[in-house]
C-alpha cells in the first residue's frame, strides 16, 4: 500500500482562550477556557453557530493563530514547543473554501513534497492511489485545479493534505461551500479516510446533521465557551438552554 | 570646449518656452494649465533654493554638513516612500527607513571608497550629488516593493495560508509575492539598462558633455552611475522584502491581517 497509515496522535486542549482588543480599546473574548481531549484516531466535531470561535480553535491546533491563554498538546508534547513547520506537516488543515493553488491537480498534490524537498518521482507514483482514495477521477490529474467544481477542489485539497502523511486531519467547515449531495459524499469520504488511515480527525462545523454523520464525539462551542460535549445523539438531550436552542435550530 | 555659465536671461528664455507651451495648451482647452503653471514655479523655486543651499555646503566643506544633507534627503525619501503606501501595517515605517538607508549606504560607500576614489572622497561636491542619484532608486524600489508585496499578500491571503498549513516556511510561503514585488521594484531600472544610449541619453552624461567632458569619459561615468543605481534599487528591494517576510508572518509564521 502506497498511502501510509498514520501514527495515532492524541490531542489535549487545556484552558484555551483568546482575547482580542477591539478598535475602541475594549477586550473581546473570542475563546474562553476551552478544555477537551481527542483520542488517537478519533473523529471529533467542534460544533457551534457562526462566529462561535470554531474556526479560530481549529486554526490554533496547527498554529495558524496563537491563543492568548491555555495550552495544546499533541501526544505528550506541547505544540508551542514543536517547530511550527514540522507541526503543520503533521497536522494537516483543509480550509473552509477550497483554495486551488496554481497549476494542475498533480501540481497541487506535489506542493507538500516540493516544500519538503522530497523526491517528486516517488510522490508522483502515489498520485493515482491518492486520487482514488478521495474519489477523484484519475483523468483529472492533468486538469488545471482552478477549473474544477468546488466539490472536486475540496477533494483535491484533501488529497493535497494527505500527501504530507499527516497524523491529524483538521477540516474547517468542509461542506459549507457544497450542495447537500456533494456535502454528504465528502463527509462519508472523511469517515472512510479516518477508518482506512487511522487519522485523528477534527472537524469544525455548524451543521449538526453533518456532525452526526461524521463524528463519534462532539464539543459544542457557543459564544467562545464550551457549552456541551459528548456523542452527537446525546447532545440532543442537553439541558443547557443555549445548546438546546442551537441544536433545535441547526 | 568651454563651460557656458547660464545667466538670468537664459533662464527667462527657457521660462518663455514653457509659457508658450502653456498658452498652446490653454488655447486648445486641454486642461491642466494650473498644474503646469504650479509645476513650473515649484521647479524653479525648489531648484534655485537647493542650488544656493548646496553652494553654501560646498563652501563650508565640513563633513557634518554633508552628513546633515544626506540625512535630510534620506528622511524625505523615507517619508515619501512610506506616504505612498495604502496598506500600512504596524512596523512598516522602520522597514522602509532601514531598507532605504542600508540600500543607499551599501552602494554609496563602496562607490566613493573603491570605484571613484576622489582625492577628498567625502567632500560634499561628490557625496551629495552621488548620494542623491543612489537615493532616488532606493526610494522608488522601497515604495514599489512595499506597495506590490502588501497588495499581493492581501489579495492572495488564502493561498498563502494554504501553503503555510501545508508546512511552507517563511520564504516558501511568500515566494511568489516576493518575486512579483522585486520585479515591480526593478522593472524601471532594468528597462533603462536595456535602452540606455539607444532610446535616451541619461541626464548625467548629457550634462557632462554639455560641460565640456569628452563623450567617452562621460559615458564611463554614466555606466558607473547606472550600475550603482541598479545596485541601490536591487539591494533596497531585497532588504525590504526580507524584512516584510518577517513582518507579514511574525515569529510563528502566522499571516497578519492587512486592512
Amino acid at each position: 500500500m502506497i498511502i501510509r497509515r498514520a501514527k495515532a496522535m492524541h490531542i489535549r486542549v487545556e484552558d484555551l482562550s483568546l482575547e482580542l482588543a477591539d478598535r475602541d480599546g475594549s477586550v473581546c473574548r473570542v475563546l474562553d477556557g476551552i478544555d477537551f481531549e481527542v483520542g488517537s484516531g478519533e473523529r471529533f466535531a467542534v460544533l457551534g453557530p457562526s462566529g462561535a470561535g470554531k474556526s479560530t480553535l481549529l486554526r490554533m491546533l496547527n498554529r495558524l493563530q496563537e491563543p492568548t491563554g491555555g495550552r495544546i498538546f499533541l501526544g505528550e508534547a506541547e505544540i508551542a514547543e514543536i517547530d511550527v513547520v514540522e507541526l503543520r506537516r503533521r497536522c494537516a488543515m483543509v480550509l473552509q473554501q477550497p483554495v486551488p493553488l496554481p497549476g494542475t491537480v498533480e501540481d497541487n498534490l506535489l506542493v507538500g513534497p516540493r516544500l519538503r524537498g522530497y523526491d517528486l518521482g516517488e510522490a508522483r507514483r502515489r498520485i493515482p492511489e491518492l486520487l482514488e482514495r478521495v474519489r477523484l477521477d484519475r483523468n483529472l490529474r492533468c486538469r488545471p485545479a482552478a477549473v474544477l467544481s468546488v466539490g472536486q477542489q475540496q477533494r483535491v485539497a484533501l488529497a493535497r493534505a494527505l500527501m504530507n502523511d499527516p497524523e491529524i486531519l483538521l477540516l474547517d467547515e468542509p461542506t459549507a461551500a457544497l450542495d447537500p449531495g456533494t456535502a454528504a459524499a465528502v463527509l462519508d469520504l472523511v469517515v472512510a479516510l479516518n477508518r482506512e488511515l487511522g487519522l485523528t480527525t477534527v472537524v469544525a462545523t455548524h451543521d449538526f446533521t453533518g456532525a452526526r454523520r461524521l463524528a463519534v464525539r462532539a464539543a459544542v462551542i457557543i459564544g467562545g465557551r464550551l457549552a456541551a460535549m459528548g456523542a452527537p445523539e446525546a447532545l440532543k438531550s442537553s439541558q443547557d438552554e443555549l445548546v438546546a436552542a442551537f441544536l433545535g435550530g441547526a | 570646449m568651454d563651460y557656458l555659465a547660464l545667466g538670468w536671461t537664459e533662464l527667462a528664455l527657457a521660462l518663455l518656452c514653457v509659457v508658450v507651451a502653456i498658452v498652446v495648451v490653454a488655447i486648445e482647452r486641454l486642461g491642466g494649465v494650473r498644474t503646469l503653471l504650479l509645476g513650473t514655479v515649484r521647479a524653479f523655486v525648489q531648484l534655485m533654493a537647493i542650488g544656493y543651499v548646496l553652494q553654501a555646503i560646498f563652501q563650508a566643506e565640513a563633513w557634518y554638513w554633508t552628513l546633515l544633507a544626506l540625512l535630510v534627503m534620506t528622511s524625505v525619501a523615507t517619508l515619501t516612500a512610506y506616504g505612498r503606501q495604502e496598506l500600512r501595517p504596524r512596523g512598516l515605517f522602520p522597514i522602509v527607513l532601514f531598507g532605504i538607508v542600508a540600500g543607499t549606504a551599501l552602494t554609496l560607500v563602496p562607490t566613493l571608497l573603491i570605484i571613484l576614489k576622489f582625492d577628498n572622497t567625502f567632500h560634499p561636491r561628490f557625496a551629495i550629488p552621488l548620494g542623491s542619484m543612489i537615493l532616488a532608486p532606493a526610494l522608488n524600489a522601497a515604495s514599489l516593493v512595499c506597495e506590490r508585496m502588501l497588495a499581493d499578500v492581501k489579495l492572495r491571503g488564502a493561498e498563502i495560508e494554504t501553503l503555510l498549513s501545508l508546512g511552507a516556511n517563511r520564504r516558501q510561503a511568500l515566494a511568489e509575492s516576493g518575486r512579483g514585488a522585486l520585479r515591480a521594484g526593478l522593472i524601471t531600472y532594468v528597462n533603462k539598462l536595456v535602452t540606455l544610449g539607444l532610446v535616451s541619453f541619461p541626464g548625467m552624461m548629457t550634462g557632462q558633455i554639455l560641460a565640456g567632458v569628452g563623450p567617452v569619459d562621460a559615458v564611463k561615468y554614466q555606466i558607473v552611475i547606472m550600475y550603482m543605481i541598479v545596485t541601490s534599487a536591487a539591494l533596497t528591494g531585497t532588504i525590504v522584502i526580507a524584512l516584510l517576510r518577517r513582518l507579514l508572518l511574525g515569529r510563528h509564521l502566522q499571516l497578519i491581517h492587512l486592512e
